[in-house]
């Protein structure tokens, strides 16, 4: 019993700055990611064919970011950013400088997720508040976005549990995190233990985040 | 109130162009209840979206209360559909939102403020008979509840006209009966002018003033609702009146011997409207003609508070006579005569 209570405790502090890093990494980048992949998928979705603010130019322009960013694997954005977030943060390295590629990958992503989940709105509600004389703004606000609430959430739970993934991959440009305590403790030291317990602690990471959002997303359908 | 101008609406496909409206003329008085039946496909769900511009005309003018809508820009449009309730087949209701939020919607657009909005809300949930419903979401409310939702919602902000597009037909006969009363109510307490579709002929019969009929873009017949159900003339309408008229008549009857055997005599149907009702018909004709007449069948009905009546008689006796039977009865005025032959096509005089 005191072997494994001291068996626990021994990477502890370790673990702990792990956990702390991944939370920051995707906490702020899903904050900043969700500001800006809202109005982009919001923009995808009312700017096609038939929608409320038809726009074939604008629409061509915001598919073709998602498609573009969305292609390129995150390893090789990172990379690729280096450049954008030495001038953003003055450094490319660090647990800062990595919520910057998270950031720029998760945009497209929660855009298509926004997009999908728009799309699920029937048709005949937003109809009906144009009869009422809603304008496209009041559509969106009210409308669009607060009827596929339940899906954006679910939507939003997805894209942080792939940042938690990302996360791990930041580890390579010294991002910390649990994934980088993994990769350079448990496969560059041979350090299986170490492993073993980021990687529950991961399972657990990744299951409370499923299960929070499962759970708000049930709270507030009402359909 | 509604003035419609040779509306149309053509539809461009890859292959073809589909014209949905082809010219259509109409006229809607203040305070009617005007009904607009058709078969599917006839073009009616665009008439009724053109009459809000939701589908915009390709020609034509849509002309409420003097003003042409069709001439509006996109602000002044916004501003028109307020002075124009909807409501729709499936509901269309925010699910997110609860009952009293749905009616607050259209009322939130028009910037009102709170208290104008709360008051106005519990004053139309009382009149749709909803009030103790308020915080309900749509989802927990039957179809017909959700429709009397849709019908407050539009009526939040003191509409000329109400539009339906065929708001009975995703509910069940009893559903849509209370439904149509609840319209002809807010039709006579509040005044407005309801235009609806529907290929229901009930829901035009239940409560309409008048109707016209839609077959293939364009309208082939319009009057009172009366006059179309005693005299319909064109085939199609013909068709959505014996669908209530003539479910009535028991097949049976078809294979009277009068029917398959002319020698025998005649089976004839006889409609009759108002006073005419009153006039001793039956014994008059066996009175003038000394003829037999066996009354098989007959059930009145009321449209628009007007007895309507179907009565179907077997005529024997000298042949002669009877076709001097039915002869005189062609020339008495609000009776309409059917001769029930047996190729089932029925001969129809007037």
């Amino acid at each position: 019993m005191k072997n494994l209570l001291a068996f626990i405790i021994k990477d502890l502090g370790l673990l702990w700055t792990g956990i702390q890093q991944t939370f920051y990494m995707v906490g702020i980048s899903m904050a900043i990611s969700t500001l800006f992949g809202i109005p982009l998928g919001v923009g995808v979705v009312v700017t096609e064919e038939g929608n409320i603010l038809e726009n074939k130019y604008i629409n061509f322009i915001l598919s073709a970011i998602i498609n573009v960013v969305r292609s390129i694997p995150f390893i090789v954005l990172m990379v690729a950013l280096i450049p954008f977030t030495r001038f953003l943060i003055n450094t490319s390295i660090g647990t800062t400088a990595a919520v910057v590629p998270l950031t720029i990958a998760a945009i497209p992503f929660i855009g298509r997720i926004v997009e999908n989940s728009l799309k699920e709105v029937d048709n005949g509600v937003i109809e009906a508040a144009q009869a009422m004389g809603a304008t496209p703004w009041e559509i969106i606000t009210k409308v669009l976005l607060p009827e596929s609430l339940p899906s954006l959430i679910l939507g939003l739970t997805i894209t942080a549990i792939t940042l938690i993934g990302f996360s791990a991959i930041a580890g390579a440009i010294g991002a910390g995190g649990l994934g980088d305590i993994a990769v350079r403790y448990g496969y560059h030291r041979f350090e299986t233990v170490i492993m073993v317990k980021t990687v529950i602690l991961l399972i657990i990471l990744v299951q409370g985040v499923q299960t929070f959002g499962n759970w708000l997303a049930n709270t507030l359908d009402h359909s | 109130m509604i003035e419609i101008k040779n509306l149309k609406k053509v539809y461009s496909g890859e292959e073809k162009d589909v014209e949905a409206l082809k010219g259509i003329d109409l006229k809607v008085e203040h305070g009617e209840i005007f009904g607009l039946i058709g078969p599917s496909g006839a073009g009616k769900s665009s008439f009724i979206r053109c009459l809000n511009l939701l589908e915009e005309p390709t020609a034509g003018q849509i002309i409420v209360d003097g003003q042409d809508l069709t001439a509006l820009n996109t602000k002044e449009l916004r501003e028109a559909r307020k002075e124009l309730g909807m409501i729709f087949q499936n509901f269309n209701l925010l699910n997110s939102r609860t009952v009293a939020d749905n009616v607050a919607f259209p009322l939130e657009i028009a910037d009102a403020n709170k208290e104008e909005i709360n008051d106005k809300v519990s004053e139309l949930l009382e009149l749709v008979g909803l009030a103790d419903k308020a915080d309900s979401y749509p989802s927990q409310l039957s179809g017909g509840q959700q429709q009397r939702v849709g019908i407050a919602r539009a009526l939040a902000n003191d509409p000329k006209v109400l539009l339906c597009d065929e708001a009975t037909s995703s509910l069940d006969p009893e559903t849509t009966h209370s439904i149509l009363d609840l319209l002809r109510d807010i039709n006579e307490k509040l005044g407005i002018t309801i235009v609806l579709i529907t290929h229901e002929m009930e829901v035009i019969k239940e409560i309409c003033t008048k109707v016209a009929v839609l077959e293939a873009g364009k309208v082939v017949e319009v009057g009172d609702v009366i006059d179309i159900f005693t005299k319909p003339e064109k085939n199609v309408t013909k068709k959505f009146v014996q669908r209530i008229i003539n479910a009535n008549v028991p097949e049976e009857l078809l294979s009277r011997v009068t029917v398959e055997n002319p020698e025998h005599g005649r089976l004839i149907k006889i409609c009759f409207v108002g006073d005419s009702a009153s006039e001793p018909l039956v014994s008059d004709l066996v009175h003038n003609f000394q003829i037999d007449a066996n009354i098989l069948y007959g059930n009145i009905d009321k449209i628009q508070g007007i007895p309507f009546g179907t009565l179907i008689i077997e005529l024997t006796g000298d042949l002669d006579q009877i076709e001097s039977a039915i002869d005189c009865l062609h020339e008495s005025d609000n009776v309409r005569i059917e001769v029930i032959t047996d190729e089932e096509s029925v001969s129809i005089h007037y």
